[in-house]
């Protein structure tokens, strides 16, 4: 290959301790349309937001058009160097129109009627990629829905015109419908062979299979496979992006083991019979369930269901339940308040004297969790933010615990959690179990699913498969999953 | 094709969006014009809605200054005291010695960019520093005029009473500023860069375009219409007091969400601020008209202002996604 739009020598990223990516050497001709798949934390967007100039790679060295890339490569840079990403999160301003956003991201639009040519601009490109859109270009972004947003993203990449070198496409029709995305693949398809070299980024593996030329796959941060796309078929993607790591699971399998549990009371069973569009959930006392499946495809909307319990639609439950929120910062702690008063606030009543909070209580309480799971803190009075990430969820562990919740609910409770916090929480969720507690749990590492007696695989909102706790290997998941 | 349904929201967005504030101030003028037909007689309207509105001209100032820094997802929680603080500037200070007259304003002008700067990189919410900053303004204004008194310069109270043909002056202001809050926002590079950061400053930041300088640049603006605005009223007023301005901070607040803003997502409309100021304005005057008696006004007006902004929320209908 003379011509090289992209080259990547060996790039690592860490984050903290864990690596995101290990070592990952690719290469993009102008007018290749490459694509990239992998299960969820597989590195595809680390690696992206790395090519965008979003943050820089821990190690290795990529060029664009055969130049080297500085240390002081960023997002503006990428873009004036041809460089133009849409990614699963839009970028764009929600109270601008369409032709504004446009002006913000393209400098060229300046001077005396920019606003015309900004609009007649993303016109043109929609006209051309998406007929039939029904977007104006004075239209503010907020009064469209989540697709047509979408697809003015997409638009605005293009916008960047004969200035367009790389287009780096990151999901980018989780949001469209059937006949959007066929029209954005029909354009890649188009557009192939010119100029532009595309990374194509998607868990829908046909969509993957009917545009690019190459497939790279990777897994845990490393490249695992490549296939040229007109030998490639699903089976053998999903083969590439779990065979390794699901036998070593298997090898690790010992502590999988099937219990009995079927003489247990129901704690979670659905009100009505199931539904032809997806399974029902149910859960019995002393029971781990799983959840899994891509991420975002309805797994967090399920315990925020069920977390309701009371006026719960759908389930009739046994409470009381508890819920550990993914999002640690924004829906775990209560930042201003120290490590008791975080640790304590589900069973304050019990810490009670006299009606009035005693802090001896709180403080035997919370010393009782600091022995027992070890939380590291100098003083358990201090800000709950003076904890490292995992020991901030152990204290929110140790709060779901402490509380007289039948269930406990867990949106992904290890996500960013160190390896030595993780076996803590694994130790707990089995001790609890034992003792007679009940978990659903979603995770988004394979991994952890053999702690689980059951797994529900969701896909596009709906649960699609169950699968025993024995048989829940990394490629039954991801079977089920696409 | 058919017609997309958000383009149908859209247009009825955009249509109630300008039309609740105007629809209040009618509401609000609409008693006062019966229970003074002056205000629409041939040969009277001129006069009296020149003294009706004059007064209303520093609170549309007062609000275009709270809406610029409601845009960027701030508010200047000072603004009271800083108009108050100008006008015994002007009166105090400008009247005797026009240069350091003219030097203090610049001073203030440098502090609110200050506030701007300072707002980015301590990341400090500006109610907690324009509350602080407030203390100082009043504390100034204290100093240097005590008590009320003073006198304007005369080119000051000249600027205030100009009497231009058939329309009357504060109309002529109005529409004026109203003309250059719009092109501010909504044609300026400046503006949509205001009103991109106080929706998502990470996109903004990642297109290349510099947050602190956005934020300086709105904080001097801040400044700037506050500082007009107390020219503005010193010069109606003629004299100086450190009180003078009182209730300008939460009332140009009210003017600016009546006027379709909001305190976060950086949704601002210049006319509807300046519609939404002469409403707050003339609440006031309908009051006096309607000979509540002065024990009532402060609630009666304070229940209104609660209504209009209910009535305003009410038509607000963003199409809104939920996120989970």
């Amino acid at each position: 290959m003379a011509e090289r739009l992209v080259e990547t020598k060996g790039i690592g990223k860490n984050f903290g301790i864990s690596p995101a990516l290990v070592d990952v050497s690719l290469t993009l001709a102008p007018g290749e349309c490459l694509g990239l798949v992998g299960h969820n934390g597989a590195g595809k967007s680390t690696l992206m937001n790395i090519l965008t100039g979003i943050f820089p790679p821990s190690s290795g060295a990529f060029s664009l058009n055969g130049r080297l890339q500085d240390a002081g490569y960023n997002v503006r840079a990428a873009n004036s160097r041809g460089v133009w990403a849409v990614f699963q999160e839009l970028s764009l301003c929600l109270n601008l129109t369409v032709a504004e956003n446009l002006r913000v991201f393209h400098p060229e639009f300046r001077g005396w009627g920019w606003r015309k040519r900004a609009g007649d601009a993303i016109t043109a490109i929609l006209d051309e990629i998406f007929p039939g859109h029904g977007i104006r270009p004075n239209q503010r972004v907020e009064t469209l829905n989540l697709g047509r947003r979408q697809v003015v993203e997409i638009a605005k990449a293009f916008a960047a015109g004969d200035g367009l070198g790389l287009l780096i496409l990151d999901e980018p029709t989780s949001a469209l419908d059937y006949h959007t995305a066929r029209q954005l693949i029909d354009h890649l398809n188009r557009i192939k062979g010119g100029s532009i070299g595309i990374i194509y980024i998607s868990h829908i593996l046909d969509e993957v299979l009917a545009c690019t030329d190459r497939i790279v796959v990777m897994k845990d941060g490393r490249i695992s496979g490549e296939v040229a796309s007109r030998d490639a078929t699903r089976d053998r993607l999903i083969e590439l992006m779990g065979s390794k790591s699901a036998s070593a699971g298997e090898a690790r399998g010992g502590d999988r083991q099937s219990r009995d549990l079927s003489g247990r009371p129901l704690l979670i069973s659905p009100r009505r019979p199931e539904e032809k569009g997806g399974l029902r959930l149910t859960l019995r006392e002393g029971e781990v369930v799983g959840l899994a499946g891509l991420a975002g495809h309805g797994q967090t909307d399920l315990l925020i269901e069920l977390f309701d319990w009371r006026r719960n639609p759908d389930y009739r439950i046994e409470g009381p339940l508890t819920f550990i929120p993914g999002d640690r910062q924004r829906d775990g702690n209560f930042p201003l308040w120290s490590i008791i008063k975080n640790l304590t606030i589900l069973v304050y009543p019990r810490v009670r004297r006299y009606r009035i909070i005693d802090l001896s209580l709180e403080r035997s309480v919370s010393g009782r969790w600091r022995d027992s799971i070890g939380i590291r803190a100098a003083s358990l009075g201090d800000n709950i933010l003076s904890l490292s990430g995992g020991n901030q969820q152990k204290v929110l562990f140790a709060r779901c615990l402490e509380s007289a919740a039948k269930a406990i609910l867990m949106d992904d409770p290890t996500r960013g959690v160190d390896v030595g916090t993780k076996e803590i929480i694994y130790r707990l969720i089995r001790e609890e179990r034992d003792r007679g507690r009940s978990f659903v749990w979603y995770t988004t590492e394979m991994d952890e699913l053999k702690h689980c007696d059951r797994v529900y695989v969701f896909r596009n909102g709906s649960m699609v498969a169950e699968i025993p706790g024995t048989e829940a290997t990394e490629e039954a998941v991801l079977r089920s999953s696409f | 094709m058919v017609r997309p349904l958000d383009s149908r929201k859209e247009g009825l967005a955009r249509y109630t969006e300008t039309l609740v504030p105007a629809i209040s101030l009618l509401v609000v003028l609409l008693p006062i014009v019966y229970k003074q037909p002056n205000l629409i007689s041939p040969d009277r309207y001129y006069a009296t809605l020149t003294m009706t509105l004059a007064f209303g001209i520093p609170i549309v100032l007062a609000s275009l200054g709270q809406m610029l820094a409601m845009s960027i997802g701030e508010i200047d929680f000072a603004m009271e005291n800083l108009v108050s603080l100008v006008t015994c500037v002007m009166g105090a200070v400008m009247f005797k010695d026009p240069l350091l007259g003219t030097a203090f304003l610049i001073g203030i002008l440098a502090v609110y960019m200050l506030i701007g700067a300072f707002i980015h990189l301590k990341k400090l919410p500006s109610i907690i520093i324009t509350i602080g900053m407030s203390f100082i303004w009043t504390g100034l204004a204290i100093t240097i005029q005590p008590t009320p008194g003073g006198s304007m310069p005369a080119a000051v109270n000249a600027a205030m009473r100009l009497r231009p043909p058939w329309i009357p002056y504060p109309i002529v202001l109005a529409v004026l500023l109203a003309l250059i809050g719009h092109f501010l926002m909504f044609k300026t590079n400046f503006g949509i860069l205001a009103r991109g950061v106080g929706d998502n400053v990470k996109s903004i930041q990642q297109a290349g375009h510099s947050a602190i300088r956005v934020r300086i640049m709105v904080f001097g603006l801040v400044g700037l219409f506050g500082i007009l605005s107390g020219v503005a009223l010193g010069g109606l007023t003629t004299s100086a007091d450190p009180l003078l301005a009182k209730n300008y901070t939460l009332l140009s607040v009210a003017a600016v969400v009546l006027g379709g803003g909001t305190f976060a997502g950086g949704k601002v409309s210049a006319v509807g601020a300046v519609f939404g100021a002469l409403a707050m304005h003339l609440v006031v005057h309908l009051l006096v008209v309607l000979k509540i008696s002065t024990d009532w006004q402060a609630g009666v007006k304070g229940f209104i202002i609660l209504l209009a902004l209910y009535i305003g929320g009410f038509f607000k209908r963003a199409g809104k996604i939920r996120y989970i």
